[in-house]
């Protein structure tokens, strides 16, 4: 590191101070940014400082890269209300830092002029920048590691923070889709997530999101980096993923990094991938998925992270040649 | 209250702080927090910043920081050591007086391996420092085994098996490798160090007022080993305060510790003129 990366802090919506650290050169492209998305409890600096690894490989590949705290996390304002870990999780997971990653965005482009944007991060910061990407277009790319598809926690709110403009926007797609022969096929085939569906049908009816009736899954355990889940394949997957994921893949580029041993990939194979696999192949194109082999949830070993490292470089390399 | 978060040099490289200060009456004191150790530091984050901001507006100048290859401040983990870690709180401690400007009196307030260090630090100040000791490690081989558990954890989950037991991890590190804790990679002068640690058995005659604070989940007494280190100390109290193990991966989501932060603060009115 050196000079070039300073501690920053701008004001959310709400006012509250939100602190990050940026890692800017004095020649660092404009045209398009990185920033870096909070996995959830550990802050800006990630497990064993993953994002500090990353946003330093970033910043030498001539990105402006930001990472930063959003509320209530690290070191900035405001206090988070959950209870337990797996209810902080499951509120992550339905959007509980889109709009502050808005605002950092914002403020990128305030204070950088930068309106292009890049969105990276492990766990809740993968989910994070799928929902944020998929409401505002200023999201260019979506660099997600370990990218959650269910909801750990049956309390998390859906409808608590995204605004109801939001929420519209992220359901649009399905809307849309109702329309068109090939997907009630699908549909009556029972191909498609037709809960899902049925509850967005009833969304747009009433007027108003409807509360998903999902059963509470065990809180999840950290087992020495692999985050262990009862194996209970219950209706906890996150309603928003599809319609977030394709929104993206719709326009923009998504790579997808997983580890091997980590149950969040089985989830996305099980979950997502046996649902929607020919959805996702209408978007390879743009699409990108690849696997570290025998790693973590948190690429502990050196080598994982040498691999996840090296495949997030050659993608933005491909894509965001200068 | 102001919070205001900067670089600061420790001879070849930065130490990332925050800086909490009052608005208004300023006390002649500071403290300087010493953080757990690697991932631990990462759970407690919320814990310390809470209690930092609770004692800022006491009026109290408060610095938190990030030992080298911590956080966000510079260097890498492996290159770290109890050497460097003592002399960035050495540096910390400077760097407090130089931004709070009048200070009589930097105190030093620590969870677990950053209680240790502050207690070690303690010993070389000339100032008499308020000493508060949340939870700290007492005797650092038993908490250097406890590390390469973790590795040993790690290896049964990825390899189904062991391949390298503890004493091969010694050896390996004794060799000039590394080895993975949490994704840390931890080198032999760090391990060899905190593995000399012995509180108790470190000679010490200061006159300073000492808070230690044994955190349990129950109610209960205090430690032998802690009423021990307590029994150093001419100025010293020790007190057991009900909380969950926040420097860990727990059930509860946990950013303040309300009993914690109780005793410290009753104990401090006590201290304060």
């Amino acid at each position: 590191m050196n000079t070039e990366v300073e501690p920053v802090f701008f004001d959310n919506r709400d006012n509250l101070r939100l602190y990050g650290i940026l890692h800017r050169s004095q020649d660092a492209r404009k045209d398009v940014g990185i920033i870096i998305l909070s996995p959830g409890i550990k802050s800006r600096v990630a497990p064993h400082r993953l994002y500090v690894k990353m946003a330093n490989r970033f910043y030498e590949m001539g990105f402006c890269v930001l990472r930063f705290d959003p509320h209530g996390i690290g070191d900035s304002e405001g206090e988070i209300e959950a209870r337990t870990t797996a209810d902080f999780y499951g509120s992550v997971q339905v959007g509980r830092f889109v709009n502050d990653t808005i605002d950092a965005m914002d403020w990128m482009e305030n204070a950088h002029g930068i309106s292009r944007f890049i969105l990276a991060g492990l766990c809740g910061g993968a989910i994070t920048g799928l929902l944020t990407g998929a409401i505002d277009q200023r999201v260019h790319s979506l660099l997600g590691l370990g990218i959650p598809v269910i909801l750990d926690s049956a309390k998390a709110d859906q409808t608590k923070y995204m605004t109801r403009g939001q929420l519209e926007d992220l359901r649009g797609s399905y809307l849309k889709k109702l329309l068109d022969l090939k997907s009630w096929t699908r549909f009556l085939s029972l191909k498609s997530d037709y809960r899902l569906i049925y509850r967005s049908i009833l969304t747009a009816i009433k007027g108003e999101t409807v509360q998903l009736n999902t059963p509470h899954p065990s809180p999840p355990v950290e087992n020495e980096g692999v985050r262990v889940e009862s194996n209970e394949l219950g209706n906890n997957f996150n309603p928003y993923f599809p319609m977030a994921l394709h929104n993206m893949l719709s326009s923009r580029r998504v790579l997808l990094i997983f580890s091997e041993a980590d149950r969040l990939f089985w989830e996305f194979e099980e979950k997502y991938m046996s649902s929607y696999k020919n959805e996702f192949e209408k978007y390879k194109n743009n699409a990108e998925i690849y696997i570290t082999k025998g790693a973590n949830h948190i690429f502990s070993f050196k080598v994982w992270q040498a691999e996840m490292l090296k495949a997030s470089c050659e993608w933005l390399d491909k894509n965001y040649k200068r | 209250m102001s919070e205001t978060p900067f670089y600061f040099p420790n001879g070849s490289y930065r130490l990332f702080g925050v800086l909490h200060e009052a608005k208004g009456m300023l006390r002649k004191e500071g403290f300087v927090f010493c953080a757990p150790f690697a991932e631990e530091k990462l759970w407690a984050h919320r814990v310390m910043l809470n209690f930092a901001r609770q004692l800022a507006e006491r009026g109290y100048s408060v610095l938190r920081f990030d030992y080298m290859g911590n956080g966000d401040s510079e260097g890498n983990f492996e290159e770290s050591s109890l050497e460097s870690m003592l002399s960035d709180t050495q540096c910390a401690i400077r760097t407090l007086r130089q931004k709070a400007g009048d200070l009589e009196r930097v105190n030093l307030l620590g969870l677990r391996l950053g209680a240790t260090i502050a207690a070690i630090i303690e010993e070389k100040q000339q100032d008499s420092p308020k000493l508060i000791l949340w939870e700290p490690i007492m005797n650092g081989a038993s908490y250097m085994r406890e590390m390469l558990r973790i590795n040993l954890s790690t290896q049964t989950a990825v390899y189904k098996k062991i391949l390298h037991n503890s004493d091969d991890l010694v050896q390996m590190m004794q060799n000039g490798k590394t080895v993975n804790v949490d994704g840390y990679e931890m080198a032999w002068p760090l391990y060899e160090q905190i593995a000399y640690i012995d509180l108790i058995g470190r000679s010490n005659d200061s006159p300073c007022h000492v808070l230690i604070v044994q955190i349990s989940r129950r109610e209960g007494s205090v430690s032998p080993a802690l009423g021990k280190l307590n029994a150093k100390y001419s100025n010293s109290r020790v007190a057991v305060s009900v909380e969950e193990p926040f420097w860990k991966e727990i059930r509860h989501y946990y950013s303040k510790a309300n009993n914690l932060y109780q005793i410290t603060t009753d104990w401090l009115k006590g201290h304060e003129h």
